[in-house]
């Protein structure tokens, strides 16, 4: 009956024997698919990213509001290099403002990538958007820049100084 | 026909030798049993000693078949010369004729369909994913291999032990056949313990109640091991009470082995065990000491095998359980939460009050029926009025009490027998009813009847298959037409070199491929892959959070990133950690030393450069977390950089840096946060990085989240289809 407990002691001590490493050295360094970034030029950019101005061409505003995104005008125009034109999409994250839609009324958006129209899209409601679409890679240079644009049919404009107001923009670019 | 031999042997050469090793053990101790008790006995006995030298062959690396054949016949002739078949036990009383005359055909009919099915060709869910795939991998592989991707080759698989003995023979079949054995073994269970107890009349309608409901003949009939688990946990049962009645301390250790094999089959048996020894404890109060040793030595023996193999292979000895309290690299906490609760909820279930109706009539959201004849078990409760009926009443709720950890209808089965012989008692008070319940039961139980009122999809038995078992149909054409599955593992196994390995995120049936299945689901490496592949098509994954914490130039010997939110659901989700200073990031060395908690293993990840890769804490997040990087020596380090995703949004982080040896002092509480451009090449480096990892083929069912995705962007990915079957796609990775 002494050795009735053996098995649970073995059990036990085999329960604490496994070693595992408590520190851990940094592992192989991966290089980037899309190879080395040596552009300033991005495929895509947010409005907080230090650099977006690098990529804006026209209509937007320079002054980043809460952080995250700037007003637009009526053509804000973008440029982005890209280092690969396979399986690509135009991506565009915005807001309409209920405001500037009360005088503006439904807003109508074409999309162009290097001068081509890509799409003309209707929004009659306020609140975010997401555009996305795909493009034939025979529209983009490969390891060239490429220009973006989105034209709005009308915008906002404010009585007191005449500014125009388009949309609130927070990201545009290219994506797989 | 030749085929149809070696299944028959295999299955009639396990249980003989099961048999006959229990008649030998039975023998040794000096048990004297009933004669009609001994057979079911030591079939239960002789299993748990041929499971363990099984086990202990895989353990070996010997699992031959002229090893397991040798064996065999090695027991048999020692059972023949000692006389162990021989019996000169006493008879137990007879059972009415009447009865039998009534029963018997019913026991021909029932028995031949489930044998017949048993026989065919394995087309079960379980039976042809990991119960036969992991038994299949221990016979190809001679034994147990380090097996740490598949959480199904931790759980205790003492039933599976015997379905190898008999796959090395007769292969899947046979197995199944060894389980249908134990589908015979129940109901006789029952029936003696009644007559032994004086109620022979109601235990054989008890009897058949379970051997005929829908769900009980169906899984006794294919390659599981509930049928085989809940008749040794009856012998649990029936020999406490033939303890209570003879006192003989002679039936301790069988007490103590059925009981530690019924965990050692299922984990969620361990209620035998409790109830053996609480058993022992309520009848001799005090002086129950010994005796409990005794029965837990026994039961120890047939446990310790697996804790010992589960701490050895995957660092925690009820794996895939209780990662919280032993924390390894196999199982992560979250997979564990997550099964946990969807064996608690299944999808498609309303509400709990749907149960009753679900497990006894309509079947497909828990996966079979028991009969409509059980929603008249609450009546058993009646039973409590003779002792009898509450000691049935109290196994009943003490076997079924982990029901709730997983509500499949088949979960209901160890306490199904008592739940039977306490209805069978009330109802055998009413002269002539128990025959007729029987009686439509078995009607309503006929499997051309089932179907007229379960759900369609429902688990149960279809068709009599006989062509099929007597492999007058070949296997492979029954197969390719029956089971999908069995199509898929075969465009596997031929468009896979035999060393290949391949992702799939569901199961398949692994049983009839000799293929590397990695499951992305069923261990911590599989939820890696799983992540790896879908970062690519899921932007919430994607690193595209920029947040960076900068403070005064310093020298500092480390920086440790704290996790501070609580009470949030999100794990917490690092992709890369860079530490920078005079405006450029530093190179990260060998002599760097990386910590992370909890997921220490992890670590890496959010230091490889690699954008699909990332730790995580595989948990909700808790303040208690971090990730730490310590230097050599002191070096000057400006800011830190943390890049992470969308879906970890409500986890917070503050900066401590090392100033001096266990001197850690805050740095920054409010990082600065700007957003990075989705990257390129994304699914390319998905694809290298599970290739590097050993996969070289993906299995992509088209239900499977990206399944477009692969098939249309293939060079994006770098994969090549090579094979499509059933919904599912093979990809190779270039």
């Amino acid at each position: 009956m002494r050795y009735s407990i053996l098995p649970a002691i073995v059990l036990l001590a085999a329960t604490g024997c496994v070693n595992m490493p408590e520190t851990y050295a940094p592992p192989m360094q991966r290089l980037p698919q899309a190879g080395p970034d040596t552009s300033k030029l991005k495929h895509f950019v947010a409005m907080n990213d230090p650099m977006a101005m690098e990529h804006i061409l026209r209509d937007v505003n320079p002054s980043l509001e809460g952080g995250m995104w700037r007003w637009t005008g009526q053509k804000p125009t973008f440029r982005f290099f890209l280092p690969t034109t396979r399986h690509l999409s135009f991506v565009m994250d915005f807001s309409l403002h209920a405001d500037t839609m009360k005088q503006t009324g439904p807003v109508t958006i074409s999309y162009f990538i290097n001068g081509r129209p890509l799409d003309k899209i209707s929004y009659d409601k306020p609140g975010e958007q997401h555009f996305e679409k795909a493009i034939d890679p025979s529209w983009l240079l490969k390891g060239s820049v490429n220009v973006a644009s989105a034209e709005l049919d009308k915008v906002f404009i404010a009585e007191a100084d005449g500014a125009q107001l388009g949309l609130i923009l927070m990201r545009a670019g290219f994506r797989e | 026909m030749p085929q149809a031999f070696y299944i028959l042997f295999g299955a009639v050469f396990t249980c003989l030798v099961s048999v006959a090793s229990g008649r030998l053990l039975l023998q040794k101790l000096g048990v004297r049993l009933y004669k009609q008790e001994e057979l079911p006995f030591a079939l239960l006995c002789g299993s748990a000693l041929l499971s363990s030298l099984v086990f202990l062959l895989a353990a070996a690396q010997l699992l031959y078949k002229g090893v397991l054949l040798a064996a065999g016949a090695a027991i048999l002739l020692l059972a023949w010369k000692r006389r162990a078949f021989r019996s000169e036990a006493p008879s137990l009383s007879p059972l009415p004729r009447g009865l039998l005359w009534i029963y018997t055909p019913l026991a021909l009919l029932f028995g031949v369909f489930a044998f017949v099915h048993a026989m065919a060709p394995e087309t079960s869910p379980d039976g042809t994913t990991y119960h036969l795939g992991l038994v299949a991998r221990y016979y190809r592989e001679r034994g147990f291999s380090f097996l740490t991707t598949h959480m199904y080759a931790n759980l205790t698989q003492g039933i599976e032990m015997l379905f190898l003995y008999a796959y090395a023979f007769g292969r899947h079949s046979a197995a199944a056949l060894v389980h249908f054995c134990f589908l015979l073994a129940l109901p006789l269970l029952m029936v003696n313990h009644a007559r032994r107890n004086r109620f022979g009349p109601a235990g054989l309608g008890a009897a058949f109640l379970v051997g005929m409901s829908p769900v009980v003949t169906l899984d006794g009939a294919s390659a599981y091991n509930d049928v085989a688990v809940a008749a040794v946990m009856f012998g649990v049962f029936a020999l406490a009470g033939i303890w209570d009645e003879t006192r003989s301390n002679r039936l301790l250790p069988v007490l103590g082995l059925l009981a530690g094999f019924s965990f050692g089959s299922k984990y969620t048996a361990f209620p035998a065990l409790l109830y053996a020894l609480g058993f022992l404890f309520w009848r001799r109060r005090g002086a129950a000491w010994r005796p409990a040793l005794t029965v837990l030595a026994a039961a120890t023996v047939m446990i310790a095998p697996w804790l010992i193999k589960n701490s050895i292979v995957v660092a925690n000895p009820v794996s895939p359980f209780f990662n919280r309290v032993f924390e390894n690299p196999y199982v992560n906490v979250s997979f564990e939460q997550e099964y946990s609760q969807s064996m608690r909820n299944y999808p498609g279930l309303k509400s709990h009050w749907e149960i009753p109706l679900e497990v006894t009539i309509r079947g497909h959201v828990l996966n079979g029926v028991l009969g409509p004849v059980f929603l008249l078990a609450p009546l058993s409760a009646l039973a409590l009025r003779s002792s009898a009926g509450r000691r049935l009443v109290a196994a009943g709720i003490c076997f079924g009490a982990v029901y709730a950890a997983n509500i499949g209808t088949r979960f209901l089965i160890p306490s199904l027998p008592y739940v039977a012989l306490a209805m069978a008692l009330v109802f055998s008070r009413l002269r002539g009813v128990l025959p007729v319940i029987v009686l439509v039961h078995a009607i309503s139980a006929w499997p051309p009847v089932l179907k007229k009122y379960c759900a369609p999809y429902a688990w149960r038995l279809d068709e009599f298959r006989l062509r099929a078992a007597l492999r007058l149909e070949p296997e492979a054409d029954f197969l390719s037409r029956k089971w999908p599955s069995y199509a898929v593992a075969r465009m596997i196994e031929h468009s896979m070199p035999p060393d290949a390995s391949v992702l799939t995120f569901i199961q398949t049936g692994e049983a009839y491929t000799a293929r590397n299945i990695v499951v992305a689901y069923q261990s911590a490496f599989g939820n890696e892959l799983g992540g790896i592949l879908w970062t690519p098509l899921v932007p919430d994954y994607q690193p595209v959070r920029r947040v960076e914490f900068a403070f005064p130039r310093q020298p500092l010997l480390g920086i440790r990133l704290r996790q501070t939110s609580a009470g949030t659901p999100d794990h917490w989700t690092v992709n890369e950690v860079r530490l920078g200073d005079a405006g450029k990031e530093l190179p990260r060395a060998p002599d760097w030393r990386l910590r992370a908690w909890p997921n220490p293993w992890g670590v890496q990840s959010a230091f490889d450069n690699a954008c699909v890769t990332r730790w995580s804490s595989w948990r909700p997040a808790n303040p208690d977390m971090f990730i730490s990087v310590e230097f050599p020596a002191p070096r000057n380090v400006e800011s830190v950089v943390v890049e992470t995703s969308t879906d970890v949004a409500a986890t917070r982080m503050e900066l401590d840096g090392l100033t001096a040896p266990e001197q850690w002092l805050r740095l920054v509480i409010q990082p600065k946060e700007t957003q990075l451009p989705p990257p390129l090449g994304l699914r390319r480096e998905a694809t290298q990085l599970i290739k590097e990892k050993g996969i070289g083929y993906l299995l992509v069912h088209e239900n499977d989240l990206g399944s477009a995705d692969f098939a249309q962007k293939q060079d994006l990915w770098g994969i090549a289809l090579v094979g499509e079957s059933h919904g599912y796609r093979l990809y190779r990775i270039q």
